[in-house]
């Protein structure tokens, strides 16, 4: 499983290297700036920070568990005829949890931030429209370098006794492949052209390694020979602006 | 065109550095102590108003923490610590050499206790409170 996921890796960097040689100074150049929103899976990582939450010695409470956040990106690409767009894309998206308690006397937490940039080639390919509307069917492949951050906290007061102050930051790391397909509309101006975009992301994961011990991973606290993920698959939708170094004609 | 271009792609690095994820929400839950312990003390004049030591005074002391524990005592004398134990109920002789000359002096009581609050300190097993009683005790030099 592991070796299948590798050799998804490589031929992703083999596409990022191919569209790399495209003569980006060709016409029809453009360059485009995304942002908006995305939700993410996560499956895994939500079941360990429940675990972690269960093992608070008060009942604390689950503040907030990777819910749908920014997500952004840049890409270049070139018009490869009146159909078809190319290009390159860099997305960063980042999601988290938190778990919390507090009172007069203490706090106990436990935070996770997930972090993502994506890398990839992407298609564009046009279903329908005129020279100010389009819409097309947008699919892409990439890589996801995935950086998870946890830390957890206890600290108690006494007048008394020696105060609690403990805690510990751990980081882990993956790199998976993904794919996403989904619909593009644009509308188009003089150099310029607005669009938005949604569709479906999904990650196909890969094991989240120990930042500082590359022999150690991220392991299903009830089973030990699980090894847990992140997981970026999910709906991700943004609006973006497009710069047109040499607009294209679509007088198709 | 290349103005507007550096711009935009400056406030998008901006924009996307400071939309980095983070939560600060927290969760207070509140937690209600206690009431402080009932503290008798008894001397064997009767009774502590100021009372005057030309030789010594029995001095004993009964804790009573209701839904808690008593952790433990001290007795100063002046900030002079005179007397500590971590059993609620006890006594000790204060003596007139205690005290440096004649006159007025203040012997705090200061008794430590936690309530069961199921704070986290508490569950953490270091909960303490304190209470604090003074009493003015008059010393007075035997020539």
């Amino acid at each position: 499983m592991r070796s299948i996921k590798l050799k998804h890796i490589r031929i992703i960097a083999i596409c990022v290297a191919l569209s790399l040689s495209l003569h980006i100074h060709a016409q029809h150049f453009g360059f485009a700036i995304s942002g908006g929103g995305g939700s993410y899976k996560m499956s895994d990582l939500k079941y360990y920070q429940e675990f972690l939450l269960a093992g608070f010695p008060v009942e604390g409470k689950m503040i907030s568990l990777f819910p749908p956040y920014f997500t952004g990106g840049v890409s270049v690409f070139r018009t490869m005829n009146a159909y078809l767009r190319m290009g390159i894309d860099y997305n960063y998206s980042s999601t988290g949890a938190r778990a919390y308690y507090s009172d007069y006397s203490g706090s106990r937490s436990s935070d996770m931030i997930v972090k993502a940039h994506q890398i990839g080639v992407s298609a564009n390919y046009r279903l329908l429209g005129d020279n100010k509307f389009e819409l097309l069917a947008t699919a892409s492949l990439s890589a996801t370098i995935s950086k998870l951050e946890i830390s957890e906290l206890i600290s108690a007061s006494s007048i008394y006794f020696a105060g609690i102050s403990s805690g510990y930051n751990s980081t882990y790391k993956s790199t998976s492949p993904a794919v996403s397909v989904g619909l593009e509309g644009l509308y188009h101006g003089d150099r310029y052209s607005f669009g938005i975009d949604a569709g479906y992301y999904h990650d196909f994961t890969n094991d989240l390694i120990y930042a500082q011990d590359s022999s150690y991973k991220l392991t299903d606290p009830n089973d030990s020979e699980r090894i847990l993920t992140s997981d970026w698959s999910g709906f991700r939708a943004h609006v973006k602006i497009i710069f047109w170094f040499s607009k294209p004609q679509r007088d198709d | 065109m290349r103005n507007l271009l550096a711009i935009t792609i400056s406030l998008f690095i901006l924009f996307t550095v400071s939309c980095e994820y983070s939560e600060r929400d927290i969760y207070y839950h509140s937690v209600i102590p206690g009431e402080p312990p009932s503290i008798n003390i008894n001397t064997n004049l009767d009774t502590l108003e100021a009372p005057s030591i030309i030789d010594s005074l029995l001095i004993s002391y009964e804790i009573m923490v209701a839904g808690g524990e008593f952790i433990w005592t001290r007795f100063l004398l002046s900030d002079s610590l005179i007397f500590y134990s971590d059993t609620a109920t006890s006594s000790f002789w204060l003596k007139s050499e205690m005290a440096t000359g004649s006159g007025t002096r203040e012997l705090t009581m200061e008794a430590y206790y936690s309530t069961n609050s199921g704070s986290i300190a508490d569950v953490l097993g270091i909960e303490a409170f304190k209470e604090t009683i003074v009493y003015d005790i008059g010393f007075y030099e035997i020539n």
